[in-house]
């Protein structure tokens, strides 16, 4: 095999043996709950199969993407933002309100309330930076402390009287005006959301700041190796809060596609776990932009397929979605961290054959 | 460190510096409990001390307890455990159905067999595949909410009460009874003495009457966790290898210390810990597991961790704190009030220490701060119950942010290791 065959394999390898290994950790469990593997993953494919699905999947997917954006931004410098999920809860209740609250036409609206939540989002996540740019805090334990915290004041927000109502009793803010939901196109019987062009959008101009551009270099470089980063002129703390204010920058929009396309308001029963659930777009997707949009889609076909097992002859075993998923996530990153030992193994035993070949030409 | 130590190497030294680390914690422990009893009789609110709230603190402290004990034996052997929570999810799980089937001590187990599982995937993925920790509990988190959804759906759906989301319950005073110490029921002399509420005295009578009156059995089997892991990890060969391969692996390894086997151990009863812990919440509610009945519990665990500085005595600590404002939230919310002037006293000792170290920019603002609260005391404005909800949180973001270059993390924890890498 060749070297670029080789390198292809290796990339391949790692998520096609986790998503082998997740499906045979779910036919076992469904084995042993006493349903038939086939018949679940023939129903859960032809469920999954539908214009309906396939359209739900997409809509669902943009969070996830968002979501794994916004973790793989910290994630290239050594940032690990658990915190995505407070950020983009606490922004989304902010957008709400602004969207609806504030004068104005309904695009000046959708601009506005995402434009808050970007802001909400990044100041959020700063607080983490800071405190770890300038006092030394593990950005893990204050994001997950920032998460608690985010609890607490979503519910105070809920009950503040100015902003939100009580209506079938439930807590929730003012509905947006029509004029500011976000356009969505009609195929077959199931809306599509175009808020699909803006997570385009973002997944693009991710690929180009990390790639392409001097501050995506700058993020990581001080990433790979700090010390050189700092020897070139990076200032880390300054990266730091940089790079966590854009994680959340980012996160802030993570409820976008769900207040400006579906709820168009905010409520206690808004979407939970997307901050956890794009940890694991992230790193399936190993923070490549076409990767985790593979990942997201995935995640949200899945979610979406296994409702087809709220129906004979398999009901009651739904929750298989939520054990792919995690299982996907956790062998994932097994299978990558095993395959990476193995071109390092690899690398270092043709380098040794290298090095034999130049001594054995060398004259005695 | 030692008092004379300190005397030689600075004569000036105060008598505050001077006093020994644990005779300093005493007072300060006295210290506090004097200006919360004194919080209590101004404000009037009586159950900032009554029995009924240490009864609460105590049960729900126990979990958090043993989640950051759990943390503790992980982090102390190297390995980061963020899937504490999803430990403790499965060990409510695992407490519900054993605990179905076969009585409360089951439930106690079965909650360690299945937080030890959580702590064996974990283990396996960090030790021997060198993932990053935190990923590893992430994803942990994940699984142990999926499967334990999966599992109820198969195995509690159309048992009883049971659902996807509810195990069905269990009789939980079987072989399981209550402890009750004469003397300290509600009649009793103690009891009287706290219905006074005198300062200072009373308080002695409700805390103690809390602390000693009433105590679950399985109360009393969480709380010697406390001890056991301090001797387990301070004073035992197992811990002192345990230890080192939490602040060396490569030194421990090069010495015959099977890293990885402890760390396996480690972990898993690490996981344990948490499980039980979980179990705990399963026996209050009446032996039924519900989903998100840890709400949070195993990340308040991981703070109270940190917040102790690594240190089972800090966990408790810590642990305590986060369940006494648990306790305050839920069911005397009014007594918040008073916490209001625990804060403009607390606020003001702490700006009076800063003013005599000369560190006037912190001791003006904490003077600040004690105005503030001063003044919301005053016009008796609520404290919301949310806001209460996210003390711990921010008391820990606090603590980590004044104290950060304080604490000390065992060094090796978080680092990936590999047998024979010698670094």
């Amino acid at each position: 095999m060749s070297i670029n065959r080789k390198k292809v394999f290796y990339a391949l390898a790692a998520p096609l043996g986790a998503f082998v290994l997740a499906i045979a950790v779910a036919g076992l469990a469904l084995l042993v709950s006493g349903k038939n593997p086939f018949v679940a993953f023939k129903q859960m494919v032809i469920y999954g199969g539908t214009v309906d699905s396939l359209i739900n999947s997409i809509n669902e997917a943009l969070p996830l993407f968002v979501s794994g954006v916004a973790v793989a931004i910290g994630f290239r410098t050594n940032l690990f933002n658990i915190g995505v999920e407070g950020q983009y809860r606490l922004a989304a209740i902010i957008a709400a309100v602004v969207g609806a609250e504030l004068p104005g036409p309904g695009f000046l609206r959708i601009i506005m309330a995402m434009t808050a939540a970007v802001i909400v989002g990044a100041m959020y996540a700063s607080i983490a930076g800071l405190l770890k740019a300038y006092r030394n805090v593990n950005e893990v334990i204050a994001t997950i402390m920032l998460n608690g915290v985010m609890t607490g004041l979503v519910a105070v927000l809920l009950k503040w009287d100015l902003i939100a109502t009580i209506k079938d009793q439930q807590l929730r803010t003012r509905r947006l005006p029509k004029s500011a939901w976000f356009p969505s196109v009609t195929f077959g019987g199931s809306e599509l959301y175009l808020w699909v062009f803006v997570a385009i959008a973002i997944g693009i101009g991710y690929h180009y700041l990390i790639n392409r551009s001097r501050f995506g270099f700058e993020l990581r470089a001080s990433g790979i190796n700090p010390g050189a980063a700092l020897a070139a002129g990076v200032n880390p703390k300054r990266m730091i809060v940089k790079t966590m204010a854009l994680s959340g920058a980012i996160a802030g929009l993570v409820g976008m596609p769900l207040l400006l396309q579906r709820q168009h308001e905010f409520t206690q029963q808004f979407q939970q776990g997307l901050g956890f659930a794009g940890i694991a777009v992230a790193l399936v997707g190993r923070q490549k932009a076409a990767g985790m949009a593979a990942a997201a889609l995935l995640f949200a076909y899945l979610t979406r397929a296994s409702q087809a097992l709220t129906s004979p002859p398999t009901r009651g075993t739904k929750e298989i979605g939520t054990i792919l998923q995690g299982t996907m996530m956790l062998a994932a990153v097994v299978a990558y961290e095993v395959v990476r030992r193995r071109a390092e193994a690899n690398a270092i035993h043709e380098a040794a054959h290298r090095s034999a070949a130049q001594f054995a030409e060398v004259p005695a | 460190m030692t008092t004379t130590y300190v005397d030689l190497a600075d004569p000036k030294a105060s008598w505050w510096s001077s006093t020994s680390r644990s005779r300093q914690l005493v007072l300060m422990f006295f210290g506090a409990f004097i200006v919360l009893s004194l919080a209590r009789a101004i404000s009037g609110e009586n159950d900032l001390t009554s029995e009924f709230t240490v009864t609460n603190t105590i049960a729900l402290t126990l979990p958090i307890l043993l989640a950051g004990l759990g943390g503790l034996l992980s982090e102390r052997a190297g390995i980061v455990n963020i899937g504490l929570e999803g430990m403790m999810i499965l060990g409510t799980w695992g407490a519900g159905f054993f605990g179905y089937h076969y009585g409360p001590w089951g439930a106690l187990i079965g909650g360690a067999l299945a937080g030890a599982v959580g702590g064996l995937v974990h283990a396996v993925a960090t030790v021997t595949f060198g993932v990053d920790h935190v990923i590893s509990g992430t994803a942990i988190n994940l699984l142990a909410f999926g499967w334990a959804r999966f599992l109820s759906a198969s195995l509690f759906k159309g048992r009883g009460s049971g659902s996807e989301t509810n195990s069905p319950g269990f009789d939980t005073s079987k072989g399981m009874p209550t402890l009750r110490m004469p003397g300290f029921s509600n009649s009793g002399w103690l009891a009287r003495l706290e219905f006074k509420h005198w300062p200072v005295v009373s308080d002695i009578a409700g805390v103690s009457r809390g602390l000693l009156g009433t105590w679950q059995l399985y109360e009393l089997v969480a709380v010697t966790a406390v001890p056991l892991v301090a001797w387990l990890v301070w004073k035992t060969k197992f811990g002192l290898r345990l230890r080192s391969s939490g602040e060396k692996p490569s030194a421990a390894d090069s010495l015959g210390v099977n890293v990885v086997l402890v760390r396996y151990l480690a972990v898993m009863a690490s996981g344990a810990l948490a499980g039980i812990g979980g179990a705990l919440l399963v026996l209050r509610n009446n032996g039924a597991y519900s989903e998100g009945q840890t709400n949070s519990r195993g990340y308040l665990g991981l703070a109270a961790l940190i917040f102790g500085n690594w240190k089972p005595g800090g966990v408790l600590a810590g642990a305590t704190l986060f369940g006494f404002l648990d306790t305050l939230q839920l069911t005397a919310s009014t007594a918040v009030r008073g916490l209001y002037l625990l804060g403009v006293v607390g606020c003001l000792i702490g700006s009076i220490v800063f003013f005599r170290r000369k560190n006037a920019r912190v001791g003006r603002s904490l003077a600040a701060v004690s105005a503030a609260l001063l003044l919301f005391y005053v016009s008796g404005i609520d404290m919301n119950d949310d806001l209460v909800k996210t003390l711990p949180y921010v008391g820990t973001l606090l603590v980590l942010a004044v104290f950060s270059r304080r604490l000390r993390p065992p060094a090796a924890s978080g680092q990936p290791w590999r047998k024979g890498q010698i670094t």
